[in-house]
């Protein structure tokens, strides 16, 4: 609970929540309520959009590092910029 | 002479059926064969996708070879051309369990084709290859680029319309816009189950030639001078993992509240990155190894078990053929439009075939993309930094399916 707590407190995330939230629900609306059907795909649509809208707020709040990192020319995989060998494939820079 | 002969070829049906079907296909029967032989060859060779293309090459070659007159199941007494592969065209239940004994690949089939399984399984196997820190490190110009590169999967849309299909029809052709296997496997089954076997072998061999065709789109698009820019170091921004499951968790929630009807692939997909980030090993063993290679495999495979002549021959084959190239060569256009224009806002600095890796082939495009900017400059080593588009397009294109399973249905034109 305390772990969720720590990942879930910051204001940009609750924001991207709340409005992921209140996109889905302006997407499900016709559940509740009865709407002209071009009124109701204009209200799914706005609904869609608020809520992906709030998901990408959400991945903005997210705490990040920032790091170096070095492609290996063989697999291509993401390794540490002074390491001198990739960690999958094992080859040398 | 004559009757000796036909007696002869009644030893071996398969040769027999030559004298039982039209000529037009009977030479499609040899062509097909020949084709599987000449996929098989250029995925062996890695001109084309190997994983894909080495089992549905076979697939193609044993199945028009292995054709013989069959009786139909729906009306045993009448005779028609057919192989002991597999019937894609059953639905009854009584005549499924009855194909389930004679064909050998109809469980398969039948328990992991019809149901979206397979592609979800290939999906799952992509959210554990995937590196979420690559799209997070530049979020806005990842998406950006893959949503300049969904430009095929729009516009086919009112072409593929404007061609005669339906709107659900023309929704599932456009999704090979996306070039995402499984997106469009899924799609075609939700939306438009009755051509789902055409729309999936265009998309597989098409998906495929992507490797070997974007390169001279981006040849003829973008000088050397431009394509070998090099960018600098690339910098990761990164994301503890309880981050990322917390991520996956509530975005992978919030889409399937929105789109229902793909829930399955959204919970797939979600599930890979969560095997990836909670790093068990073992789990993450069997998703890569064995589920994501065994469903592509069975994936390549079947496909190419499913293209006999009779289908092949079908008028709808020939115009999703050109339907599937303009939506892929579009896809491919559109990213390189979106790749001009990072380069013009940058100031020069981004290399414009990363527009290209936005085209959701994870990880070929961005392959495709390091590869000729490497050609032109042997220092532009641009394959980190393509894979932040290449996964952004993942999302859009499982955006843009799940919308068009969601909403078409729902609308009248």
């Amino acid at each position: 609970m305390r772990l969720f707590f720590l990942i879930m407190w910051n204001r940009q995330k609750t924001f991207g929540i709340l409005l992921a939230v209140a996109g889905v629900f302006l997407a499900r609306i016709d559940v509740f309520l009865t709407f002209e059907k071009k009124i109701l795909l204009s209200l799914t649509t706005i609904g869609v959009l608020i809520a992906l809208t709030g998901i990408a707020v959400y991945a903005g709040g997210m705490p990040r590092e920032l790091k170096k990192a070095k492609g290996c020319p063989y697999c291509f995989t993401k390794n540490d910029a002074a390491a001198a060998v990739c960690r999958r494939c094992k080859k040398a820079f | 002479m004559e009757t000796f002969l036909i007696d002869f070829l009644s030893i071996f049906p398969g040769l027999e059926l030559f004298t039982q079907i039209s000529a037009a296909m009977g030479w499609t029967r040899i062509f097909l064969i020949l084709l599987g032989f000449l996929l098989c060859y250029l995925g062996y060779k890695e001109i084309l996708e190997p994983l894909l293309m080495v089992p549905m090459g076979i697939g193609m070659s044993m199945v028009n070879a292995a054709m013989l007159m069959m009786p139909d199941p729906t009306n045993p007494q009448i005779l028609k051309p057919g192989s002991m592969f597999i019937n894609s065209l059953l639905s009854k239940p009584d005549e499924l369990m009855n194909a389930m004994q004679v064909f050998f690949l109809q469980p398969i089939y039948t328990l992991a084709f019809s149901n979206g399984l397979i592609a979800c399984l290939v999906f799952m196997g992509i959210g554990v290859i995937t590196e979420l820190d690559f799209f997070i490190a530049n979020p806005r110009l990842s998406l950006l680029l893959a949503i300049c590169a969904e430009l095929g999967s729009i516009l086919t849309f009112p072409i593929a319309m404007a061609m005669g299909f339906n709107p659900s029809q023309s929704a599932a052709i456009a999704i090979i816009g996306g070039a995402d296997g499984p997106m469009v496997l899924f799609a075609s089954l939700r939306l438009a189950p009755e051509i789902f076997v055409p729309i999936g072998i265009v998309a597989y061999i098409y998906l495929s030639i992507v490797y070997a065709g974007y390169p001279y789109l981006i040849k003829l698009t973008v000088p050397k001078r431009i394509r070998g820019i090099a960018m600098s170091e690339f910098e990761i921004k990164e994301v503890s993992a309880v981050e990322k499951i917390a991520f996956s968790l509530i975005g992978g929630t919030v889409l399937c509240l929105l789109f229902p009807v793909a829930g399955p692939l959204f919970a797939s997909f979600f599930l890979g990155i969560i095997i990836r980030e909670t790093k068990i090993s073992r789990f993450m063993r069997v998703t890569e190894d064995i589920l994501l290679y065994g469903a592509t495999m069975f994936l390549g495979f079947v496909l190419g078990c499913l293209l006999s002549a009779d289908v092949f021959t079908d008028p709808k084959m020939f115009k999703l053929i050109l339907l599937g190239f303009i939506a892929l060569f579009l896809s491919g256009v559109g990213g390189l439009i979106g790749g001009y224009i990072a380069y013009w806002v940058s100031g020069g600095k981004l290399n414009p075939l990363l527009g290209v890796a936005g085209v959701s082939c994870v990880p070929t495009t961005a392959k495709v993309a390091h590869k000729c900017a490497n050609e032109a400059n042997p220092e532009a080593f641009i394959i980190l930094h393509a894979m932040g588009p290449n996964i952004a397009g993942v999302i859009t294109t499982a955006i843009i399916t799940a919308v068009y399973v969601t909403m078409i249905p729902k609308w009248t034109f």
